[in-house]
C-alpha cells in the first residue's frame, strides 16, 4: 500500500496584502499569510469573516483587487484555476451526480491529459496513445481509491454513497491530481459528529503521509486546535494572529480571539473592578495578572471558567471576588456554576459535577482564579471600562 | 395528533365530500367523453342523423386509407421534426446565453416570453402581415436586395415551413423559460469544481456539467414541445386553412373539420382516439424515463 | 469572439421574437395608403390610428368579444379553483376511500387533451339546445385535473400539526380549506391562475366549435372571424388594431406581474 502512495512535492505559499471586495464589504482586507512546505495550516473564523473567500481566491475562483499569491514562489495571480496546481474540497464535496465515483475521481486527469477527442465515448480506441492514456488514468484512480480505501465504491454513482462516503471520494478527486497545494473548504462541516471526529485524524494522518501543503478553513477552534501545525484566526476580512494551537490558546492577541477559542463561557471583568473588590497589591506585593500589574491597570481582565475556582469563604493572601451562586449546568464529569458578581456582571465557574449540590442557589461564596492564566485586554468597542452602560446609551 | 376512531371517521367522511364535486365533474366532463370518443369511433355515428351503428374499425381503415389524413398525419410529423429540435436546441442554446449575460438577462427573457402570453391568433395574422406577399415588410426587404417576392403562406412548397418557422418563434420563449430555470438549479460548486478540474469554459464546461445537469429539464422539455407541436392549430386555422392543396393540413385541424365540419363523427373519433394515443404516449415516456433517471440518479 | 458571437445571436433573436409585435402596432398606426408605400415600416400617423381602432370597435364588436373573453376566464377561474381546492385538500391531507383512485385519475386526466373529449361535449351540448351560449363555453373547462394536482402538490408539505391546531380551533375541514390552505397557497394559486387564464383567453379551438354567433365570440375567434370577413380585406390597419387590443390585456399584465408569472408558468409546467 506505501508503494501506491501519492507523495506530492509540497510547496510554499505566500499571500501578501490580498484585498478582495464584493460590493461596499471589504470579504479580504490586506490579508497576508505564509505557510511553509508540507505545512497544515488551518483558517479559523466564523461564518461570514472571509475564510471561505481567502481559500477560494487561492483557487483562483474568487476575483481579487489587490495583492499577490505565490505557490513554490511562483506568482499565480491571472492563472486560470486549473493552471494553479491546486486542489480544492468543497464543503458541499459538489461530486458530479451524473458521474461514477471512478468517473468523479478521474475527471481531473480526464480534463488535462485527453484531449476533446480522447473524452469522446469510443472514439479513443482507435488511437494506442489515448488508449495507454486511459488505462494509465485508470491505473491511478485504482491507487487513490485504494489509499483511501473506497475502492467497492468506485462503481456507484454519488446519490448512492454515505456522508462520509462522498467526502473521499471528493478528497479522491483533489488527492489524483497531486497537487502543490490542498485547499479544504469546511470538508467536514456536512458529517455527523461521531464521523466528523474519525475523519479529521484520518484526514491529518493522509496529510502527514502525503507531505501535501494544506490550508484547512473552519468554523470549529476544537477542530482547528486538533489537527493544526499552525492557526490563522480570521475577523471581519483580516487575519488577527496566526500561530500553533498552544500559542494561541495560551496567549491570544485580542478579546475575540479569547473568547472564540473559550467556548462556550469566557469571565470578562474590568480591570477598575478587580481593583475595588481585590485591591492592588497583598501582603506578598503587587498583583499581576498576565505578567502586568494590577494597579493602574485599563482594560479588561479575562479567565477561563476552568481557571477559576469558588470557596466558601475568602483565602487570607489570595485575592478573590465575593459572589453569589445563580444556577448550575451539568456537563458529564464537570459542570458549570454560574455565579453573581458584587456588581451584577456573571461569571462561570468549572466545579465537578457531584459538587453542584454544595452551591444552591443564593449560596454566597468568593471567586479566585488563576492570576498568570488570566489576560488583559483593551476593552471591547462599545463596551464601557465601568459599568456605566446606562449613560453610554443616552 | 392521532386522533379517535369517531374523528378519524369524520375525516374520512369529509375527504370523501370534499373531494366528491371535483371526482364527479372529472368523471362527467373528462372520463365519460373521453371513453365516449372510443366508442363513437367504432360507430357510423353522423351528427343530426338518425341512429348509429356498429362498423368495428373500419373508421380506423377509412382514415389509413384517406389520402388527406394521411397526408396530415405526415405533415403534422414533418412539422414537428422541424419544430421540436429546432426550438428546443435554440433555446438551449439561449437560455446559457442569457444565463451569462448577468443584468441583461431579465430583458431577453422578458423579450423571448412574450410569444407565450401573447395571444396566437392575433400574432399569426400579425405575421401574415409581415410575410405579404407584397406590402410585407420580409418581401420588402428581399425586393430591396434584388431578390425575388415569395408567397410565404399560399406556395404549397413553402407554407408548412413558414408554419414551423412561426411555430419555432412560439415555442423558444416558452423553453427558454424551463431552461433558464434548469439552469438556475444547478449548484456553483460543480462549476467550480469542474473549474478547478479543467474544465472551465466553453464546450467542455458545458459537456461536463451543464447538459448533464440538465436532462432532467430536456427530457421534460422535449415531451412538452412534441405535444404542442402535434397539437398545432391556430396558425392553420387562421393563416392557411390547411392549403394551399392540404400541404399544411395537420391531425388537429383535420380533427376539427371531419367532426364540425363535415359532422362525420365516427372517422373523427377515430381520429381524436389516434391523437390520444400520441399524446398520452409522449406522456407516459416522459414518467418511465424520468422515473428511471431518478432511480439510477 | 465566442461572446460576441452569443450577444450577436441573442440581439438577432430577440429582434425576430420582436418583430411581430413592432409591425403590429405600426400597421396598427398607420393610414390604409401608406402601408403599401413600400416602406419597412409605415410612418405612424394619430388621425389613423384613431381611425383604425375605432373601426375595430365599432365596425367589428371588439369590445364585446372582449367582454366575453374575461367573462369566461373569470367564471371559469373562479369555478375550477372552487371546485379544485377541496379536493386537492382532499388528496393531500384526508383519508377517504379511493383517494389513490381520484389520484391515479387526476394524473390521467393531465394527459388528455381536450380535444379528445371536445366530440362528445359537442354532440350533448347540441343536444341540450346549449349551442352559442356562454354554457357552453365554460362548462366543459371547469374541472381542471392541473388546478387539482397544483393544490395537491402545495397542500401536501403544509404542515399538518396547524391543521390539527384549526381543528382544535373548532375550524370545519370546508373552513379549513378557504381560511388555511388557500390563503397560504397564493403562489399555487397564481400559477394556475396565469396559465388557466392565458389559456381561455387565447384558446380558438373550443370557441370555433361551440359558438357560430358573432355576440358570443371571444376575442381570438371574433379576431379570427374578422380576418376572414370581407371588411378586413382593404383595412390592415384595423385588423392590426384589433389584434393589438386582444393581445395587450395579457402582455401588459404579464410585463407588470412578470417575476410571479415566470415563476407561476414554470411551477406549472413541472406539474
Amino acid at each position: 500500500m506505501q508503494g501506491t502512495d501519492h507523495t506530492m512535492e509540497s510547496q510554499t505559499l505566500e499571500i501578501a496584502d490580498l484585498t478582495c471586495r464584493f460590493g461596499a464589504h471589504r470579504a479580504l482586507d490586506a490579508v497576508s499569510l505564509s505557510v511553509g512546505a508540507g505545512e497544515f495550516v488551518s483558517i479559523l473564523g466564523p461564518s461570514g469573516c472571509g475564510k471561505s473567500t481567502l481559500l477560494r481566491s487561492i483557487a483562483g475562483l474568487e476575483a481579487v483587487e489587490g495583492g499577490t499569491i505565490r505557490i513554490g514562489g511562483q506568482s499565480v495571480d491571472g492563472l486560470r484555476p486549473r493552471d494553479r496546481g491546486v486542489a480544492f474540497v468543497f464543503q458541499s464535496y459538489a461530486l458530479y451526480p451524473h458521474m461514477s465515483c471512478a468517473e468523479n475521481i478521474a475527471a481531473p486527469l480526464r480534463m488535462s491529459e485527453l484531449g476533446p477527442l480522447g473524452r469522446l465515448p469510443l472514439l479513443w480506441r482507435l488511437s494506442g496513445r489515448m488508449r495507454r492514456t486511459r488505462e494509465s488514468i485508470a491505473d491511478r484512480v485504482g491507487a487513490t481509491a485504494r489509499q483511501l480505501q473506497i475502492e467497492p465504491l468506485l462503481g456507484r454513482r454519488p446519490a448512492a454513497l454515505s456522508g462520509g462516503q462522498r467526502q473521499r471520494v471528493a478528497l479522491g478527486r483533489a488527492l489524483i491530481r497531486e497537487p502543490a497545494l490542498f485547499l479544504l473548504d469546511e470538508p467536514l462541516a456536512n458529517l455527523d459528529a461521531a464521523l466528523r471526529n474519525r475523519t479529521r485524524t484520518d484526514l491529518r494522518a493522509l496529510q502527514r503521509r502525503i507531505g501535501a501543503t494544506t490550508l484547512f478553513v473552519t468554523h470549529d477552534q476544537t477542530e482547528a486546535m486538533a489537527i493544526s501545525d499552525r492557526i490563522a484566526v480570521m475577523f471581519d476580512g483580516r487575519i488577527h494572529q496566526v500561530g500553533t494551537p498552544d500559542e494561541i490558546y495560551r496567549d491570544p492577541e485580542t478579546l475575540a480571539i479569547a473568547r472564540f477559542f473559550s467556548q462556550p463561557h469566557l469571565n470578562v471583568v474590568p480591570a477598575a473592578t478587580l481593583r475595588r473588590h481585590i485591591g492592588g497589591a497583598t501582603a506578598a506585593g503587587d498583583i499581576r495578572i498576565g505578567g502586568a500589574a494590577l494597579e493602574g491597570m485599563a482594560g479588561v481582565v479575562a479567565f477561563r471558567p476552568e481557571d477559576a475556582s469558588i470557596r466558601t469563604a475568602r483565602r487570607p493572601g489570595l485575592p478573590g471576588l465575593p459572589c453569589t451562586v445563580d444556577h448550575a449546568e451539568h456537563a458529564g464529569h464537570d459542570a458549570n456554576l454560574f455565579v453573581r458578581l458584587a456588581d451584577g456582571e456573571t461569571a462561570v465557574v468549572r466545579i465537578r459535577s457531584h459538587e453542584i449540590a454544595d452551591w444552591p442557589q443564593g449560596a454566597e461564596g468568593v471567586l479566585h482564579f488563576d492570576l498568570d492564566a488570566a489576560r488583559r485586554f483593551d476593552a471591547p468597542q462599545g463596551e464601557a471600562e465601568t459599568p456605566s452602560r446606562a449613560r453610554e446609551v443616552a | 395528533m392521532t386522533g379517535s376512531t369517531a374523528d378519524l371517521r369524520a375525516r374520512r367522511r369529509a375527504g370523501l365530500l370534499l373531494a366528491a364535486p371535483a371526482a364527479l365533474l372529472l368523471a362527467l366532463l373528462l372520463f365519460l367523453p373521453s371513453s365516449g370518443v372510443l366508442v363513437l369511433s367504432l360507430t357510423d355515428y353522423r351528427f343530426g342523423m338518425p341512429g348509429a351503428s356498429w362498423i368495428g374499425l373500419e373508421n380506423y381503415a377509412r382514415m389509413l386509407a384517406d389520402d388527406r389524413i394521411r397526408q396530415s398525419l405526415g405533415n403534422t410529423a414533418l412539422y414537428a421534426a422541424i419544430v421540436a429540435p429546432v426550438s428546443i436546441l435554440l433555446a438551449l442554446w439561449l437560455a446559457v446565453l442569457i444565463e451569462a449575460t448577468g443584468r441583461l438577462g431579465g430583458f431577453f427573457r422578458t423579450v423571448f416570453f412574450l410569444p407565450v402570453t401573447a395571444t396566437l391568433v392575433a400574432m399569426a395574422t400579425a405575421w401574415e402581415v409581415v410575410l405579404h406577399p407584397s406590402f410585407g415588410m420580409v418581401n420588402v426587404a428581399l425586393a430591396a436586395s434584388g431578390l425575388e417576392k415569395e408567397r410565404f403562406l399560399s406556395d404549397p412548397s413553402l407554407a408548412l415551413y413558414t408554419l414551423a418557422f412561426i411555430g419555432v418563434w412560439k415555442m423558444v420563449g416558452y423553453n427558454v423559460l424551463l431552461f433558464v430555470a434548469g439552469l438556475s438549479t444547478i449548484p456553483k460548486d460543480l462549476y467550480e469544481a469542474a473549474a478547478i478540474d479543467g474544465a472551465d469554459r466553453g464546450w467542455s464546461r458545458f459537456a461536463m456539467v451543464t447538459w448533464p445537469m440538465l436532462a432532467p429539464v430536456t427530457l421534460f422539455v422535449t415531451v412538452i414541445t412534441l405535444i404542442r407541436t402535434v397539437s398545432e392549430f391556430e396558425t392553420i386555422a387562421v393563416l392557411t386553412n390547411g392549403g394551399p392543396n392540404g400541404a399544411t393540413e395537420m391531425v388537429l385541424y383535420t380533427l376539427y373539420q371531419e367532426a364540425f365540419r363535415y359532422f362525420d363523427i365516427g372517422l373523427a373519433s377515430a381520429l381524436a382516439v389516434c391523437f390520444l394515443g400520441i399524446v398520452a404516449g409522449a406522456s407516459i415516456l416522459n414518467i418511465v424515463l424520468f422515473d428511471r433517471r431518478s432511480r439510477h440518479g | 469572439m465566442a461572446r460576441a458571437l452569443g450577444w450577436t445571436l441573442l440581439c438577432l433573436a430577440a429582434a425576430v421574437t420582436l418583430l411581430p409585435f413592432v409591425y403590429m402596432l405600426a400597421v396598427s398606426f398607420a393610414a390604409q395608403g401608406t402601408i403599401y408605400s413600400g416602406a419597412l415600416l409605415p410612418a405612424p400617423s394619430l388621425a389613423a390610428a384613431r381611425e383604425n381602432y375605432a373601426f375595430a370597435l365599432t365596425e367589428v364588436p371588439l369590445a364585446r368579444f372582449m367582454l366575453n373573453g374575461a367573462l369566461v376566464c373569470g367564471v371559469l377561474l373562479v369555478l375550477q379553483v372552487t371546485i379544485a381546492a377541496p379536493a386537492g385538500y382532499a388528496l393531500a391531507k384526508l383519508p377517504f376511500r379511493g383517494r389513490p383512485v381520484l389520484f391515479g385519475a387526476v394524473i390521467v386526466a393531465l394527459m388528455i387533451p381536450m380535444q379528445v373529449p371536445a366530440i362528445p361535449l359537442y354532440v350533448a351540448i347540441a343536444w341540450m339546445g346549449l349551442l352559442d351560449t356562454y354554457t357552453a363555453l365554460i362548462a366543459p373547462f371547469v374541472i381542471s385535473a392541473l388546478a387539482i394536482f397544483l393544490f395537491r402538490q402545495f397542500f401536501v408539505n403544509y404542515p399538518s400539526e396547524v391543521i390539527d391546531a384549526a381543528r382544535l380551533d373548532g375550524f370545519s375541514e370546508l373552513g379549513i380549506v378557504w381560511r388555511l390552505m388557500v390563503p397560504a397557497a397564493w403562489p399555487a394559486v397564481a400559477a394556475f391562475a396565469t396559465i388557466s387564464i392565458i389559456n381561455h383567453w387565447n384558446d380558438l379551438y373550443w370557441p370555433l366549435v361551440v359558438v357560430t354567433r358573432t355576440e358570443m365570440m371571444t376575442p381570438p375567434m371574433g379576431l379570427a372571424a374578422f380576418r376572414s370577413s370581407g371588411e378586413s380585406a382593404g383595412n390592415v390597419g384595423a385588423l392590426m388594431a384589433g389584434g393589438v387590443m386582444i393581445t395587450a390585456p395579457l402582455v401588459l399584465a404579464f410585463l407588470f406581474f412578470q417575476r410571479a408569472l415566470v415563476r407561476g408558468f414554470g411551477m406549472g409546467a413541472r406539474a
